[in-house]
This record gives structure tokens, C-alpha cells and sequence, in this order.
């Protein structure tokens, strides 16, 4: 997949070849995965994932997903239209390690610091990074939120969660 | 409404189903979930409005009426984006590799049909044609351009044949990689060129003379920033993208109903204001 990832960001590949190369990715993982223990199949760590409230653009998203569990991530995808509270539970049920927020829409895109509001209420803000992304989300938007991170594409999404999320297990 | 917001078109939409779930979200807005057309057995589900019968124009011709001194746009898809949205994105994808036959024949469906309502409304006294197929988002195109010369320009030179008036193209995002075969095909105007996908005095410099351009002010500007801003914007603009003609100052994208009206109203009378020839830019 990283491969396929800078084939896409030097625009050789594009969103077909991108959700082909997923397609492919997830149905080997699902053999490989059956062939393992447990202990041999340990990820990476666990990225909750989904389109804030109010937005049903999924595209970007599902690319950010393949690409994270191309890389050897556990995620959780919530879908789109995803409610603050929706995030917090999973987050807390599965002790997720990040979460990546997408929107694509300017009037979603407070949806997100809703999310990291939802956090520090349910006090585990702390114990969980926070990427966002989505085309018109910013670098300035997401320091603004008090966001851990933004990416413009997915293959940036990927050298995020292994540099934050190493940060937060190391 | 047209007076109050300050333009100066109209314009009328045609368009075909698109035969997908629809949910719709908040505000009203309707969005498109999976496509129903995901197998050569579900194609008989295409089943269009009879674009020859002389009814199916009548809410276009009384439109045409009450124009008053408006010139009016007609808006439609050739197709491209409603293939997408009939057979859903991931479908759509690998069958572009695995059953292109499939892909190839939905977008024939809606092409055809378009033919038929651009060869009727181009005598209807409308004054521009417009296609709106979305096929960019922010970095690039949907799609290579190996896939645009094999799959949607044969299908949109057929369909060109009946486009007798100015043709404008929409695609919102990055459509740059394409713009060299739309101008090839005849297309005379881009729109929105996108602020953020779109760089577009670059576009100026490279097809000015070819191409009108359309649009560029920003949407994140038009719903957050103050009216200020909004005319310093503006008159950016026209001084840097008006010289010599070919630009229509326009919202980046749509008149999005979350934009703020003083913004809107902001953007024409900037307008007014900086866009009268000769521009007082020297
Ligand atoms: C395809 C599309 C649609 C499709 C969606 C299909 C689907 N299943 O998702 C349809 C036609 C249904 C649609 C509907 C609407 N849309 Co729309 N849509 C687009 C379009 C053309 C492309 C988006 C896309 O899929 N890109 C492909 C993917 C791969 O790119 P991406 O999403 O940007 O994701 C990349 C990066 O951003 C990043 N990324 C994404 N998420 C995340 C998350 C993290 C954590 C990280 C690190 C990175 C990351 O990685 C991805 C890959 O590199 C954009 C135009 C644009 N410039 O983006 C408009 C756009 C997003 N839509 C827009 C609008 C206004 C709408 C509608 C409101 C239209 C309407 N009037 O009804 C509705 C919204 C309904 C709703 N409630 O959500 C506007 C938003 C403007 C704004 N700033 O608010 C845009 C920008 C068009 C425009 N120029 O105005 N849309």
C-alpha cells in the first residue's frame, strides 16, 4: 500500500486504482489474518475512523482507512454522519490509540472540535490523538481546534498516525 | 431573488435520474448513497423521461417567457458523474478495470439521452449550455486521463454534435489535467475553478485566450469572511484575472445555502464597482 500511496500522490494512480489496491489489500489480509495467532497479528494500534455529523461525503475517508490498515493499523470505521458521542464510545469500548475525522463540507467542519470537545468532557482526550482532514479542512484549522494533526491526503494520513501514535505508545 | 442578490442570469435545470439511494441530509439537501446499477441485469432499471415528446420541454419554454431581459442558462449532465453515482464510486472503480462493458453502458444511456434534450433546448432560446459532471476533487481528477480519452470523450464528442449553443463546462476540484481536450472539444468556458484546486490566473495565462473562465471566489469567503473581504477579494480578482476579457466573477462552487447573503450581495456590487471596461487597473 505504500507503494500504491506514492504512485497516488504523484498522480500515476488515482481514486479507481486507489480503492482497487484496497480492495485486493483487504482481501489478502482477511487470508493472511486467518493463518495467524493472535499474538502474531498484533497491530500496530487502533484508529477509529469516520465522516463527522451532518457530512456523507465517504470517499476520502474510505481511501484514509485502506491506506492506515494497509499499514498495519486496526480501524474502526463508524461510516459517515457520525455523531460526537458515536465517537467517544468506541473510542472508550476499544481503547483506540487515534482518531481520524473527515469532512468535506465548511459547515461540518466544526463538527470536529465538537468531537475534541466530547473528548475532554468524557476525560480521555488525553489518551487518544486526534487527526484531522478532508479538502477544506487546514493546517491553521486544525491548530485552531487543538486537533493532534492534519493531512491533506492519505498517504499523509499514514506518516501522521506513525509518528503520533508512535509519540504515544513510546 | 435574482435582483435582490445582484445577478445578472437566470437558469433553468434538465437533468437525468440517477438511479442511486437517496438519503437526504441535513438542511434538506439530498445526497446519493450506493448505486443501484451494479450489474448488466440492473440497466433496465435506466429508465429516462421521453426527451422527444414536446411535453418534457414545456416547463423550459414557459420558463423562457418570463426571462424578462435575463439571459438564461441551461443546466444539465452529460453524464459522466451520474455513471458514477448510478453504479456508487467503489463499484464504478472496479469495473472501470474488471467490467468496463458495464460502465461503458450505463454512460451510453445517459449520453444518448442527453444528445436528444441538447439537440432540443439549444432551439428553445436559451443563450448557453452548461454540463456539470464533477470529475476533480482538491489534488487531481477523479480518473486518468487515459480513462477520459477511452470512456468520456468519444461519448462527449457524440453529444457535442447537438450542442449548438456556447458550451461551459463545470467540474468542480482539480480539473486542470483535462482542460486541454475540453478546449479541443469546443468547450468555451470553465467553471468554477475552485479556489484551492484551481490556481487561476495560471489558467489566464495558459488558455486566456481560448477559454473564458468562471468563478474562483472562494465558498469558505463567501460563508465566514466579512463583506470587506469579500470585495478586496473581488476586485483581486478582476485585476489580475479581468484584463482582456473571458472572466465571469462567480462563487468558487454554487450560491451554497449556507453562504452569508451580505457576502453574496458583497461579491456583485464589487462587480459593479471594479468590473467596468476599461478596467481602472493600470
Ligand atoms: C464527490 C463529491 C460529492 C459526492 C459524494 C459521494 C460520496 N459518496 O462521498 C456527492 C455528489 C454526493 C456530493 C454531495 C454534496 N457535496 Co460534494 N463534493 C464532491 C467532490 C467533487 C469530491 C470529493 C471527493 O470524494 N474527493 C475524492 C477524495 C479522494 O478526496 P478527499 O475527500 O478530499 O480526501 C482526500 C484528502 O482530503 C484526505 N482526507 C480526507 N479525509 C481525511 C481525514 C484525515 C484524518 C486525513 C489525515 C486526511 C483526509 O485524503 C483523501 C485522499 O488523499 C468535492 C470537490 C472537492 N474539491 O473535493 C465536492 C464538495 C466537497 N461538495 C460540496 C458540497 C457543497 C456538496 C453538497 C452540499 C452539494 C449540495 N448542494 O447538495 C452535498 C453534501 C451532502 C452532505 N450532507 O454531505 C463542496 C463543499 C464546499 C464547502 N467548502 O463547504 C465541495 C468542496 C464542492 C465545492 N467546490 O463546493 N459531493
Amino acid at each position: 500500500m505504500d507503494e500504491v500511496g506514492r504512485l497516488f500522490e504523484c498522480h500515476e494512480y488515482f481514486v479507481p486504482e486507489m480503492l482497487i489496491a484496497a480492495r485486493a489489500m483487504r482481501a489478502a489480509l482477511e487470508v493472511v489474518q486467518s493463518r495467524l495467532t493472535k499474538a502474531q497479528t498484533e497491530s500496530k494500534g487502533k484508529v477509529v475512523i469516520g465522516t463527522v455529523k451532518g457530512d456523507l461525503h465517504d470517499i476520502g475517508k474510505n481511501l484514509v482507512a485502506a491506506m492506515l490498515q494497509g499499514s498495519g493499523y486496526e480501524i474502526l470505521d463508524l461510516g459517515t454522519d457520525v455523531p460526537p458521542e458515536k465517537f467517544v464510545k468506541t473510542i472508550e469500548e476499544n481503547k483506540a490509540n487515534a482518531v481520524a475525522l473527515s469532512a468535506l463540507l465548511t459547515t461540518t467542519m466544526p463538527e470536529m472540535k465538537n468531537v475534541i470537545e466530547a473528548l475532554v468532557k468524557a476525560g480521555i482526550r488525553d489518551r487518544v490523538k486526534v487527526l484531522v482532514g478532508g479538502a477544506p479542512v487546514t493546517e491553521e484549522f486544525a491548530k485552531q481546534i487543538g486537533a493532534d494533526g492534519y493531512g491533506e491526503t492519505a498517504v499523509a494520513a499514514v506518516g501522521l498516525t506513525r509518528s503520533l501514535v508512535a509519540s504515544a505508545t513510546a | 431573488m435574482a435582483e435582490h442578490l445582484g445577478l445578472d442570469n437566470l437558469f433553468f435545470v434538465i437533468r437525468a435520474p440517477v438511479w442511486a439511494e437517496k438519503i437526504s441530509g441535513k438542511d434538506g439537501r439530498l445526497f446519493y448513497g450506493d448505486g443501484k446499477i451494479q450489474t448488466e441485469k440492473d440497466l433496465s432499471l435506466m429508465q429516462f423521461p421521453d426527451a422527444d415528446d414536446d411535453a418534457f420541454y414545456s416547463e423550459a419554454r414557459a420558463f423562457l417567457r418570463h426571462k424578462g431581459n435575463y439571459p438564461v442558462l441551461f443546466v444539465t449532465r452529460i453524464g459522466i458523474l451520474s455513471t458514477m453515482m448510478s453504479m456508487g464510486m467503489e463499484n464504478f472503480c472496479v469495473a472501470l478495470y474488471e467490467n468496463r462493458g458495464l460502465v461503458e453502458a450505463v454512460l451510453d444511456r445517459y449520453c444518448d439521452w442527453t444528445a436528444k434534450v441538447a439537440k432540443r433546448v439549444c432551439g428553445l432560446g436559451f443563450d448557453v449550455f452548461i454540463s456539470t459532471d464533477d470529475m476533480a476533487f482538491n489534488t487531481t481528477t477523479f480518473f486518468s486521463r487515459a480513462v477520459f480519452w477511452d470512456l468520456v470523450l468519444p461519448r462527449y464528442r457524440r453529444v457535442r454534435e447537438n450542442i449548438t449553443l456556447p458550451w461551459i463546462v463545470h467540474s468542480d476540484g482539480n480539473i486542470a489535467p483535462f482542460v486541454d481536450d475540453l478546449v479541443d472539444l469546443g468547450v468555451i468556458g470553465l467553471h468554477p475553478n475552485e479556489k484551492g484546486a484551481i490556481d487561476i490566473r495560471a489558467m489566464k495565462q495558459r488558455y486566456g485566450k481560448r477559454l473564458s473562465l468562471l468563478g474562483n471566489v472562494d465558498l469558505n469567503l463567501l460563508g465566514m469572511a466579512t463583506p470587506e473581504e469579500v470585495d478586496r477579494e473581488v476586485r483581486e480578482l478582476i485585476r489580475d484575472v479581468g484584463p482582456g476579457g473571458g472572466y465571469v466573477v462567480t462563487s468558487g462552487n454554487s450560491l451554497a445555502g449556507y453562504l452569508l447573503p451580505e457576502n453574496v450581495r458583497a461579491m456583485a456590487a464589487a462587480v459593479r464597482k471594479y468590473g467596468n471596461y476599461p478596467l481602472a487597473f493600470a
